[in-house]
């Protein structure tokens, strides 16, 4: 709504009366000094400071404050955010018991991924001491060895000998930041692993592309999957127990997420942080109806099919309760399903008419959450003579569903198959160093260009658009936001990893708060032409006079001028 | 896929080794009860209250966990530092004097006020904040209370769950009323979902929106504070009272007598009690039928306690709901023995009338009555909010009693702006009249307050010269019982106890 300074209006006509009346006498006494032979010094001098007031005073105070407040932006740095080279430096450093084959692995890594356009890749050949790998008895000896890299960002490949024993691949990814291969593994062979499982370079390709031209390219799989970047995101795990009557659960839901989910948080925190919260729902349906199906096992010979295409449907009833009235982070929804005794088992089946495999019937939602269906025992149920019957749920089960689908939601992405290659199996830990490490690099990216879209489109907005208020606050925070945006570029060319990864954070907080700030919806002062309709029917009776005074004035000097000239040569 | 299910199976086998041990989680408690009970005037007063009590410290982070406490409320509570929450959505005025005292009284319209912890910074800035969530949580305009039209009395209230001192400090108050906010439907939804059997199960299937809203008074409330867990108080509990007043009129709803059933009043019969519910009872006031006009309870009621209070004895018939067998739905139905009685009316010990002197749109008065009906002599503690734009002369405030005129023994006005009561270059700001006095009142007349205000300087978009005016109603309060449920109170009896009553105009 456009606001207006009140005075205008109300006293428009007075002013225009006054005014016309000034044009009328200055009018009158104009004529009345033409008639006379002589025209006053005095007049003049009066007409002079008129003029002065007027033109040189007022004009240029009028200008500026009507001016709309704006704080200057770095319009040619955000446009020259385009060329912005967002190359990863990376340090990979090969090990390798002979010499001449550490190099030849080298100039051939070297060789192969030179071409790569978002990996500015350094190999080059480290010598360890031969006591390491002597007296190997499994690889996580290795795996706690002090020569595994520290610093976010660098990779280790390490050739152990005799890799036969402990593992049938020729390639085996550990747990913190090595890759360890036999002696017979090819650099073709390394190079694969590479870039498939650690340097994820198709989809970070993918999600710049899918960002700067979304109508032309899509995210892939795991972009798809991959919760929207932000500082803070909210787990809510969710417990629907639809007829409490008949089944009683007991289950210490507080506890299990204190133990399962936390170790996973704090290995992740370098990301975001993370609130988790609980509720217990009860007398909430599924809002579909599953099948019967008659089998020779199960309890009573039968069980319930959930198809595959009805999934979504499942989600829709629950949404009612799952939303929060404070918190705008956005939500991980996590929720156990337990049919009672009389619609259980519950199962889902794929499109092709076959059971999940596994034994876990639970599906994913991409960017929302994960949903597990979980049947009460066997035992329980056909346990007639108590009613309610109670139930204490299988936590490691459900929670382990829970920590796989909060991974795959998170963005850290699965690997695909390679042959002769695989992964240490996690044990101690949730997620592996190197894990860490490429969710910290897709994650910098999608940032990094976030941030620059963001602020190309608001400089293009405030410089089309001239009077929108820039205040200081939004001033700071596109400065800071372009700041970022090119210190984060700087750190990730040189490899370092974790503080380019916060830089980049600050500029996509940043670039947002910028953009989303109301104070840029409040258009202050009205648009040029309106200005003008207000301000000229006030000035222009007063200009009118003075103006053509000008001519007055410069006569008279300039006859005065003359005289004196000819006072002078006479 | 394999992957994924790789990485899962490692993860089961690695938790397995580690989770061994199971733990009791903080124990919650759940009970609903219905009190109906047949006024001399004619009318059913019906009283739901679906009490949850969670055994639990009342911080933030307690909230993050919830199993029957409604989880969307908890965050909220947690989120802005709240002590005590107490919120009520109301429709229609309680007559006072035809219908008594009702269990909660509310003003008509939103009425909402909290008691924010002492660790609160910025109470101005966190009470705004809350009035928006809590708008969003319950579908009604209580965003439209913020600091120019919220008090923070100092004697009227008292918080009434537990306070690390006695001293309470009133700072930390906020009283705010939105008299022209209508309930409807559209309250009773969200706050039946808070319920933790949500309108499926249970006494709330009573609450049909169709037959809620067909009465001469309806309220919903929402009442939270911490409590003690045990008598010797070592622990601290959370106790979250949601509560419905209605006061039917059977010359509506009957077909010539005044025969009622539960049936004619909420359309429908009970399936059943709440399954998660501890208690679940259904009293029915049977005092009048020594009295006034006579009636048969069908069936017949199982148990009936007697409860003396204040010197009244008052007897209730008592349906537990669970112990019941209920076969299809179960209803209660009262018979009269004749068509149509009225009982004797005593009124209660202290009501209030107001209403509005003089004559003209250029000025007028309003004046307060307050009746004193018991043997001795009350002190009132009166409260009055009044919006800004009616300007009301305090030196013109005149207080008589029995004749004669008495002064008020604290008399606190407050304007939150500099500016002069008959000012009025506005534009959005409010300024609010205050007052706080206690008389020592006698009995038997009525004392009547009486004050002047102007009605020509109202400013034509804000309330027009032929619009009616909504004026905030009047807090007379003139001492309160720890219990949860409504049974408990009914067999003590005490000397003193707190009451304020809500009037408006």
């Amino acid at each position: 709504m456009v606001k207006q300074p009140e005075s205008t209006y109300s006293r428009l006509g007075g002013m225009q009366f006054i005014e016309g009346w000034f044009s009328f006498l200055w009018w009158i006494s104009g004529q009345w000094f033409l008639l006379s032979a002589q025209i006053d010094a005095n007049r003049i001098f009066a007409a002079v400071a008129y003029v002065v007031v007027l033109i040189v005073i007022g004009l240029p105070l009028w200008w500026k404050t009507t001016e709309v407040y704006r704080v200057s932006l770095p319009y040619s740095r955000i446009a020259a955010l385009d060329n912005l080279d967002v190359t990863q430096g990376m340090n990979i450093s090969i090990s390798t018991l002979d010499t001449a084959r550490g190099d030849k692995l080298v100039a051939d890594l070297n060789d192969i991924f030179k071409t790569s356009k978002w990996f500015q890749l350094t190999f080059f050949a480290l010598s360890l001491e031969k006591k390491y790998l002597a007296s190997v008895h499994s690889l996580e000896d290795l795996e706690n060895a002090p020569f595994q890299p520290r610093k976010v960002g660098e990779l280790l490949l390490l050739e152990v000998p005799g890799l036969a024993r402990f593992t049938a691949n020729h390639v085996l990814v550990g747990l913190k930041r090595t890759v360890y291969f036999s002696s017979e593994t090819t650099a073709v062979k390394l190079s694969e692993v590479l870039e498939s499982w650690l340097l994820q370079e198709k989809s970070l390709r993918q999600t710049v592309a899918a960002m700067t031209a979304p109508t032309e390219t899509d995210q892939d799989q795991s972009g798809r999957r991959r919760m929207p970047a932000a500082e803070e995101y909210d787990i809510m795990i969710t417990v629907v127990n639809p007829e409490p009557e008949k089944l009683q659960l007991n289950w210490d839901l507080p506890k299990a997420v204190q133990v399962y989910l936390e170790p996973l948080l704090h290995e992740l925190s370098p990301v975001a942080r993370y609130t988790v919260k609980s509720q217990w729902l009860y007398f909430v349906t599924l809002n579909v109806q599953p099948k019967l199906v008659a089998d020779s096992s199960g309890y009573g010979r039968k069980h319930y099919a959930l198809a595959e295409d009805i999934l979504p449907q499942i989600i829709t009833p629950l949404e009612k309760k799952l939303a929060s009235h404070v918190s705008r982070n956005p939500c991980l929804n996590f929720v156990v399903y337990v049919p009672p005794c009389e619609a259980a088992p519950l199962h889902i089946y794929r499109r092709q008419g076959v059971r999940v495999k596994g034994g876990v019937d639970a599906f994913l939602s991409p960017r929302w959450g994960g949903i597990v269906i979980h049947n009460p025992s066997s035992l329980i149920c056909h346990n007639t003579s108590v009613q309610p019957k109670e139930y204490s749920p299988d936590t490691v089960a459900v929670m382990g569903v829970f920590l796989a689908q909060f991974r795959l939601l998170m963005g850290i992405p699965e690997l695909e198959e390679i042959s002769r290659a695989d992964r240490l199996p996690l044990s101690v830990v949730s997620l592996g160093d190197w894990e860490l490490d490429s969710l910290l690099r897709v994650r910098t990216m999608e940032q990094l260009t976030s941030a620059r879209l963001t602020l190309q489109s608001l400089s293009q907005l405030l410089s089309e658009i001239s009077n929108i208020v820039i205040n200081d606050a939004v001033g700071d925070s596109v400065y800071r936001a372009v700041d970022c945006v090119e210190r984060a570029a700087k750190l990730l060319k040189i490899g370092q990893l974790d503080r380019a990864f916060n830089d980049s954070k600050e500029a996509f907080l940043s670039a947002e708060a910028a953009f989303t700030d109301p104070s840029l919806l409040a258009l202050l002062y009205f648009p040029d032409d309106q200005k003008y309709a207000v301000y000229i029917p006030l000035f222009l009776p007063v200009m009118i006079p003075v103006i053509l005074s000008l001519k007055n004035i410069y006569a008279w000097f300039s006859g005065r001028i003359n005289s004196k000239s000819k006072l002078k040569e006479d | 896929m394999k992957a994924v299910l790789n990485t899962f199976a490692c993860i089961v086998l690695f938790l397995h080794s580690s989770f061994c041990v199971t733990s009791v989680p903080s124990k919650d408690y759940f009970d609903e009860e219905l009190l109906l009970k047949p006024l001399p005037s004619g009318h059913i007063y019906a009283y739901f209250q679906f009490t949850t009590v969670w055994d639990v410290e009342f911080e933030v982070t307690s909230f993050h966990h919830c199993h029957l406490f409604p989880r969307a409320l908890g965050e909220i509570v947690g989120h802005y530092n709240v002590q005590e929450l107490h919120i009520s959505l109301t429709g229609g005025l309680w007559r006072h004097e035809t219908w008594g005292y009702p269990v909660h009284d509310a003003a008509p319209g939103a009425e909402l006020w909290a008691w924010f912890k002492e660790s609160t910074t910025s109470i101005d800035k966190t009470w705004k904040e809350l009035a928006g969530a809590l708008s969003g949580l319950l579908c009604a305009s209580l965003n439209f209370i913020d600091s120019s039209n919220s008090l923070s009395p100092e004697f009227t209230f008292r918080p009434t769950g537990i306070v690390s001192s006695p001293a309470a400090n009133s700072s930390y108050l906020r009283y705010a009323t939105l008299p022209r906010e209508i309930v409807c439907t559209e309250n009773l939804t969200p706050w039946k979902k808070l319920l933790p059997c949500d309108a499926k199960k249970g006494l709330s299937t009573l609450l049909n929106a169709g037959h809620i809203h067909n009465t001469n008074y309806h309220s919903l409330g929402l009442h939270l504070r911490p409590v003690c867990r045990d008598v010797g108080c070592s622990q601290m509990s959370v106790e979250l009272r949601q509560t419905v007043s209605l006061v039917y009129d059977m010359v509506i709803l009957g077909n010539g007598n005044q025969d009622w059933s539960i049936k004619k009043l909420f359309g429908i019969g009970l399936s059943g009690a709440c399954p998660l519910a501890t208690m679940s009872n259904i009293y029915i006031d049977t005092t009048l039928n020594e009295t006034g006009a006579h009636f048969q309870l069908s069936p017949t009621p199982p148990a009936i306690i007697t409860s003396t209070r204040g010197g009244y004895e008052s007897k209730f018939a008592v349906y537990d709901v669970k112990a019941l067998d209920i076969d299809g739905m179960f209803n209660i139905a009262a018979f009269y023995s004749s068509s149509r009685v009225y009982g004797v009316n005593l009124p209660p010990v202290l009501y209030t009338n107001r209403y509005i002197i003089g004559y003209g749109q250029e000025r007028g008065g309003i004046v307060t009555k307050l009746h004193n009906g018991h043997w001795k002599a009350l002190d009132v503690v009166y409260l009055e909010n009044i919006p800004w734009f009616m300007p009301l002369y305090l030196h013109t405030l005149k207080i008589l009693a029995n004749g004669q005129e008495i002064k008020p023994l604290i008399l606190m006005d407050m304007t939150l702006t500099g500016q002069t009561i008959n000012s009025y270059a506005y534009d959005g700001m409010l300024k609010e009249l205050r007052k706080h006095f206690k008389p020592v009142r006698p009995h038997k007349n009525p004392a009547e307050m009486l004050l002047q205000h102007d009605k020509a300087t109202h400013k034509f978009e804000d309330s027009g010269s032929h619009h009616k005016i909504w004026v905030d109603g009047v807090n007379p309060s003139t001492l309160q019982p720890q219990s949860s449920t409504f049974r408990s109170p009914l067999v003590s009896s005490r000397q003193g106890c707190y009451m304020q009553h809500k009037v408006s105009d």
